[in-house]
């Protein structure tokens, strides 16, 4: 929910591809650019290729998506939630299908798609049996450059949106987080994934013109698992060769202003966000913060414990229904990492003290096997988000648009390598920055970001 | 909604368009909803879903002169009047502007019937 604004629900990972993932350690990506200058990824490609031949049985789910730099922070002041509305474009009406068609044809494949919106890409996204790849490829390419945006769709749209609003506004979780990007990063990141009421979009010639200004060859990255790079590529150069070659969209660069916001709410249940700047997904200081995270870390993993950090155990002291979680959020160019905490006011204030305390324990003295606990965690943390078909889409679609090229291995490689200083310097790195707090719900007894003595 | 009709067959061929043109608009006039100042879109039976759906996608400036040329045209029949000439819709004017909402919507619940009426044979 952090990065995210999702409301499709996705095939679990089948066991045949657990299978596969015993051939090799990590599936090996490869990348190519067609004529028309667009990426095309596959992942675990080559191996469906060699394997095919002698079993057929191997791994026959794949998806496809594509990946557009098309998520909110990308918006101007003018076009404000535009976004949103693109997502809700999706799979509506095209020169060659109806919305009616587009659905009933892939459910006759036994497909699924779904439009996924984060704070900076859009992901158009198919899971299908792999010999339907040519018509899911057809499909979504249909939707970036075959769209027909009638006016009367605006409308259905608008009301859509509305309802998804709403339905946002009424998770305290999405709303503490949107308004502590909000907070932090004021436009670009900080934009909402939602549209709001003030929203100036009220046509479909603003949805229209920032489509045309997005899905540019440049701006998009078709993302295929378990399918075969060569025949996705000729897939690719077939239906989006028409595509224009417009310069990418610059994303205005990433600026962390940090402060405070007090939203005051009838909820049973205070909520609190304290933030500081994190770092970029993939830099080091990126897998420095993922160890820092789980050295505070209060989350209990057994049921009935008590947790092993001290964080943890603080928190079970104050009883039932008081949790913290830790996050670190990375993107292109900046991160976000806090704690979300929530429980009754009291116990929230002083989790919210306790996790100050630990982070400031942090910048001094890291016991040894805190550290190798805190970097196990990491790891698979790393390893774990590369699990599904569909964060793969995400991951190695985002790192092809933006030049990049890490694997599992090298990510995990990366944490391995983190010793108490690295995590030492970014703990009194963050501690010394301007942190980010939110608080959500009797704001007459949550603690002011001042009282924090940070 | 489709009527019997030798419109295609007709605009094919430019002969016969020339020749019927005339005859068509004379017959458009004779009918009268020209004279209210009323096109013929207007004064398609509107009392069916189809067409219910249709006329939700018109935009906004459509819809109010719709509705300010239905309004022109019921004080002129309240009156028992029509227009002066020279307010009488002109022949370029009488615009098709439901119609081809019309027909999609006919298209989409042909497709939706077809569907919905689909047998999957597997080889």
């Amino acid at each position: 929910m952090l990065r995210t604004g999702r409301y499709t629900t996705r095939l679990t990972s089948s066991l045949l591809r657990r299978n596969l993932a015993t051939v090799v350690d990590s599936p090996p990506v490869q990348i190519s650019k067609t004529k028309a200058g667009l990426n095309v990824v596959s992942v675990g490609g080559h191996i469906i290729t060699e394997i095919i031949n002698i079993n057929k049985d191997v791994a026959p789910a794949s998806s496809l998506a594509i990946v557009v730099k098309a998520g909110p922070r990308f918006e101007t002041s003018e076009n404000a939630g535009v976004a949103h509305y693109l997502k809700n474009f999706a799979f509506k009406k095209t020169a060659k299908r109806s919305e009616l068609r587009q659905i009933r044809e892939a459910e006759l494949c036994g497909g699924v798609l779904s439009a996924n919106l984060t704070r900076e890409y859009l992901i158009l996204y198919a899971e299908f049996l792999r010999e339907d790849l040519p018509f899911f490829a057809e499909l979504l390419s249909d939707v970036v450059t075959k769209t027909k945006f009638t006016p009367w769709e605006f409308s259905e749209i608008r009301e859509k949106i509305q309802f998804e609003k709403g339905t946002a506004d009424s998770i305290p979780e999405v709303s503490a987080l949107e308004s502590a990007h909000n907070v932090a990063f004021r436009n670009g990141l900080g934009n909402s994934l939602f549209a709001n009421e003030i929203s100036k979009v009220s046509n479909v010639d603003v949805v229209k013109s920032f489509a045309d200004r997005v899905y540019t060859a440049d701006n998009v990255t078709v993302v295929g698992t378990g399918v075969g790079h060569d025949q996705l590529k000729s897939l690719a150069e077939e239906y989006l060769h028409d595509l224009p070659t417009g310069t990418a969209v610059p994303p205005t660069a990433t600026q962390y202003f940090g402060g405070e916001a007090r939203i005051t709410s009838s909820l049973p249940d205070a909520h609190f966000v304290l933030a500081f700047p994190g770092a970029s997904a993939g830099s080091s200081d990126f897998a420095s913060l993922q160890v820092l995270r789980f050295l505070i870390d209060g989350d209990k993993h057994t049921k009935w414990g008590e947790g092993v950090s001290p964080l943890a155990k603080t928190i079970s002291k104050l009883g039932h229904g008081t949790k913290v979680s830790m996050f670190n959020a990375g993107y292109s160019d900046a991160g976000l990492f806090g704690a979300y905490i929530y429980g009754s006011p009291k116990s929230v204030n002083a989790t919210a003290l306790a996790a100050v305390e630990q982070l400031k324990i942090a910048t001094e003295t890291i016991g040894k096997e805190d550290l190798q606990r805190a970097a196990a965690k990491a790891a698979f943390e790393a390893a774990a988000s590369f699990d599904s078909r569909s964060a793969k889409a995400e991951i190695f679609g985002s790192q092809a648009l933006y030049g990049k090229n890490s694997s599992i291995a090298s990510a995990i490689e990366q944490i391995k390598n983190i010793k108490v200083e690295d995590v030492r310097n970014i703990a009194q790195k963050t501690i010394k920055s301007k942190p980010t707090v939110i608080a959500l719900g009797d704001t007459q007894q949550l603690l002011f970001a001042d009282a924090l003595s940070i | 909604m489709s009527t019997l009709s030798l419109y295609k067959f007709v605009a094919k061929r430019p002969f016969l368009t020339n020749l019927l043109k005339p005859v068509a608009n004379s017959y458009a006039n004779l009918s009268g909803y020209r004279k209210l100042g009323l096109r013929y879109d207007d004064i398609i039976m509107e009392e069916n879903e189809t067409v219910q759906k249709a006329l939700k996608r018109l935009t906004v400036e459509e819809e109010n002169s719709r509705v300010m040329r239905y309004r022109i045209a019921f004080q002129q029949s309240l009156q028992q009047t029509i227009l002066p000439k020279e307010q009488w819709t002109k022949p370029e004017d009488d615009i098709r502007y439901l119609t081809p909402h019309i027909n999609e919507v006919v298209a989409e619940e042909k497709e939706r019937e077809a569907f919905d009426a689909l047998k999957i044979i597997k080889n």
